[in-house]
């Protein structure tokens, strides 16, 4: 018989280590003054708008200033 | 969940010719022992092959063949069967392709070391590290977005600078009326004028711009109208005060003339060759040379050698971007008298057409080739457009309506500055709001920049901080310490390490081979233990051959001590490395491939008696024929295992190995040897091989009787544990070992020298059980 392999040390399990774009945006929207809720919604679906991300991202930081 | 491999099934695959099977019972550690040449990298290159869909080492042309075994009989199907504890488990088949799930789990992640390519990250260049890092990170897909935000950040700020630029021409148009560009001097401007032809004066600047009032104070007349409307043409002229300067063009060839300049020509180059790679269909030879190679392979090359290149090219991109702006103003300029032109043509007034806006088309492709860019060209270029400009001024003039009287003309000049003004607040507007959006832009670049930096910084320090510590352990007292990865450049990665006292990065000069193929070990047990999301296990085959005595014991006590909430398989032909782990370990599983044939592959020495019990008892409650049937082998298992090891007595048989000795004839034998050898242990263990005997005729004789049909799961299991039993007699309690384990047959013993045959057999546990 032989024992059953020890359970997952929650200290090695580190999904940060993993950040995809997405999640750097986000740390990097949160540091951005003025920003609301709805603001940062936009940014996020501006940049995963591939293949248009770039004219989305300009679209979506105009409308923040109303422009 | 990260799942751990259970077992392996490989056929007709690499040195298999047949089948083979290794069972991993319930995910456990395992090591595989064999001499060179007896199979165990086979055993590797299955779970690579599974997990990647690739072997790397037959990726180069001409090897793949040899993923089929060439002894292997033809109606055998070259595959790799994998069980896992979770849903990553599956078979693939030669030629095709793993599952996707195992593929996705296993690509990008570091689960297999060999000694063969032990040292090869080490040795990598820092932009080679730096792309091994960024495949496994995905770290490319979040560069792709700080580069999309750096150019929507860009775009804004060029339409930023439109309007800035505009904004200039209509400050410059009210300082014709001798006005200063503020709300305060041109309301007072428009009230003086009001004042001086006896109409109402506005409140307030809002009012004086505001169209409604304008058209109340001032009904016009046709001629006032087309006065206004030539006005308006000449107010769009180029703002020749506001011409750039030659610095940006100064700095961008000052630039090329720096040592960036060769590598921003190869960096020119391989962009272009990065284009037109990702624009062709995927091939399998290079599109310029013809060499055999994968369009994706080559398109990873090029993109590392871009990564290289990538300091250059940041320096470069800092003088390119003021040099881009510079050429935006001019052709906003070269746009604006072309629409000046138009605008006149409507009011039937002929302006000469504008300069050639060629001097700047050819600057901007020299820009975009990254060439010197002649400054006189441009600079003849503004002169012409100044004169234009100069002349299409004289010629409006010439063509606006004259007014009537002198007070006509006082109006017209007051509907004119009202208009002037009108058009330097809506300028006005739109700059502070591409002003806003370009600020906004800046900030998110930045802060996406910094948490991409700081991301990475993260990751190097929680790397780092492991090998740092693993390093250590594997060279305690030694005078070495801070093993660490640390940034170089912008796109690179070298490995440090600090060697009485010093940095040295790269750490070659100072490690021997064994010292750097210890880190190779640290780095890649640390990024495993770091970066396998879903995959539990890690392979390490044959990674200790140039490891001294004492480090191959410190890199048995890490993996025991450190790794225990991983399924390691662990592959040596280091006899010293071997028995280490079996000393340090507890829980481990132990195969050994004793050798290997051209007809036969490799030949496991094993018994299973402890796994077929497991198994036994694992299937009492849903399958008792099967477990039964189990328990019968594991007996059969045990008592070939006694024979093979204290030699044991057996009837010969013509024709008929000994392996293929059936329980009736061995269980004599095991009576035999305990009688001579022991009849301390024979007198104990009489009645329980009496009940044995009982259990192969009742329980365990499921074919001849089917008896097992009746058998109760009680029944079943009293039976798995007098074989259980059975088997605890001749493995010492102390060491887990058998009794044979070392000595000869006048004295045999365990590793630990407990218990021994003849005359010490471990019978404690087994009184207690029965």
């Amino acid at each position: 018989m032989t024992d059953p392999p020890p359970s997952e040390s929650p200290a090695a399990a580190d999904d940060l280590l993993r950040l995809g774009p997405s999640e750097v945006l986000e740390i990097a929207l949160l540091r951005v003054p003025g920003l609301s809720t709805s603001h940062i919604a936009n940014l996020h679906a501006a940049a995963v708008d591939l293949p248009h991300r770039v004219g989305a991202l300009k679209k979506a930081m105009s409308d923040i200033t109303g422009a | 969940m990260r799942e751990r491999v259970t077992s392996i099934e490989v056929t007709a695959f690499r040195g298999v010719p047949g089948s083979l099977q290794l069972d991993f019972a319930r995910g456990r550690s395992t090591m595989l022992f064999g001499e060179n040449g007896t199979g165990k990298s086979t055993i590797a290159d299955a779970l690579e092959w599974y997990f990647t869909g690739r072997l790397d080492f037959l990726s180069h042309e001409g090897r793949k063949h040899a993923i089929r075994n060439l002894g292997a009989k033809g109606s055998l199907t070259t595959k790799v069967v994998i069980v896992t504890d979770g849903r990553l488990g599956g078979e693939v088949q030669h030629p095709d392709s793993p599952p996707q799930a195992a593929i996705e789990a296993g690509q990008n992640t570091p689960f297999l070391l060999r000694g063969r390519t032990l040292a090869d990250f080490v040795d990598k260049r820092k932009a080679e590290k730096w792309k091994y890092l960024s495949d496994l990170l995905g770290l490319r897909a979040v560069d792709q977005l700080r580069l999309d935000l750096q150019t929507a950040m860009n775009d804004l700020k060029k339409a930023l600078m439109a309007t800035q630029q505009e904004l200039r021409q209509r400050e410059s148009m009210l300082t014709q009326f001798e006005v200063a560009p503020t709300e305060v001097d041109v309301l007072k401007a428009i009230r003086t004028r009001c004042a001086a032809v006896d109409f109402p004066t506005p409140e307030t600047f809002q009012a004086a711009v505001s169209p409604t009032w304008a058209k109340q104070m001032y009904p016009g007349s046709e001629s006032s109208e087309t006065a206004h409307r030539v006005a308006a043409v000449r107010a769009s002229l180029p703002a020749l005060q506001a011409t750039p300067n030659r610095a940006p063009i100064d700095r961008w060839n000052a630039a090329l003339d720096t040592s960036d300049a060769s590598s921003q020509l190869r960096l020119s180059l391989y962009s272009t060759a990065q284009e037109y790679v990702e624009s062709i269909s995927p091939t399998d030879t290079c599109p310029l040379c013809g060499q055999g190679i994968k369009s994706d392979e080559l398109a990873d090359r090029i993109r590392l050698v871009i990564g290289g290149l990538a300091d250059a090219a940041k320096r470069i991109q800092s003088a390119q971007e003021p040099a881009a702006m510079t050429f935006e103003v001019l052709k906003q300029m070269a746009g604006a008298a072309r629409a000046a032109v138009s605008q006149a043509a409507g009011l039937s007034i002929v302006l000469e057409a504008p300069p050639s806006g060629t001097p700047i088309e050819e600057a901007e492709e020299r820009l975009r080739r990254h060439s010197q860019i002649a400054w006189p060209p441009l600079s003849a270029y503004i002169q012409e457009l100044e004169v234009w400009t100069a002349g299409a001024i004289l010629i409006l003039d010439a063509a606006a309506p004259v007014p009537a009287s002198e007070r006509d003309r006082s109006i017209l000049d007051l509907g004119l500055l009202i208009s002037a003004a009108r058009e330097w607040t809506r300028a006005r507007s739109e700059e502070t709001r591409a002003k806003a959006a370009a600020d906004i832009a800046t900030a998110v670049f930045t802060e996406y920049q910094e948490a991409q930096a700081k991301h990475l910084e993260r990751i190097l320090e929680r790397i780092s901080s492991r090998v740092g510590y693993l390093y250590t352990k594997l060279h305690p007292n030694e005078r070495l310490s801070e093993a660490k990865i640390v940034r170089s450049a912008d796109k690179g990665l070298e490995l440090s390490i600090n060697f009485h006292g010093t940095d040295q990065s790269p750490p070659h000069g100072v490690l021997s081979e064994s010292h750097l193929n210890s880190l190779a070990i640290a780095l890649f047990l640390a990024m495993a233990e770091a970066f396998n999301s879903e995959l539990g296990f890690i392979v390490l085959d044959d990674v200790v051959n140039s490891f001294d005595a004492d480090h191959r014991g410190q890199l048995a006590q890490v993996l025991v001590e450190d790794f225990a909430n991983r399924q390691l398989l662990v592959f040596t032909h280091d006899a010293l490395f071997y028995d280490r782990i079996r000393r340090y370990s507890s829980g481990w599983g132990f195969l050994e491939l004793t050798s290997w044939s051209y007809a036969e592959g490799p030949r496991l020495a094993l018994y299973e008696t402890s796994a077929l019990l497991a198994k036994a008892e694992a299937s009492l409650s849903d399958d008792r024929i099967g477990a039964a049937q189990k328990g019968r082998r594991a007996l059969e298992e045990l008592l070939q295992e006694v024979c093979e090891g204290l030699g044991g007595r057996v009837a010969f048989r013509r024709g008929v190995k000994n392996d293929r000795r059936e329980i009736g004839e061995l269980i004599p034998a095991v009576r035999s040897l305990l009688k001579s050898g022991d009849s301390a242990a024979y007198k104990v263990t009489g009645e329980l091989l009496t009940g044995i005997e009982a259990d192969v005729a009742t329980v365990f004789n499921v074919e001849a009787h089917a008896s097992a049909t009746s058998a109760s799961g009680a029944e079943i299991s009293t039976a798995l544990r007098r074989v259980s039993a059975l088997e605890g007699v001749w493995t010492c309690s102390s060491c887990n070992t058998r009794v044979w384990h070392s000595g000869s047959s006048d004295s045999w013993q365990c590793r630990c020298g407990a218990h021994g045959f003849p005359g010490r057999l471990d019978i404690g546990i087994f009184t207690d059980t029965l």
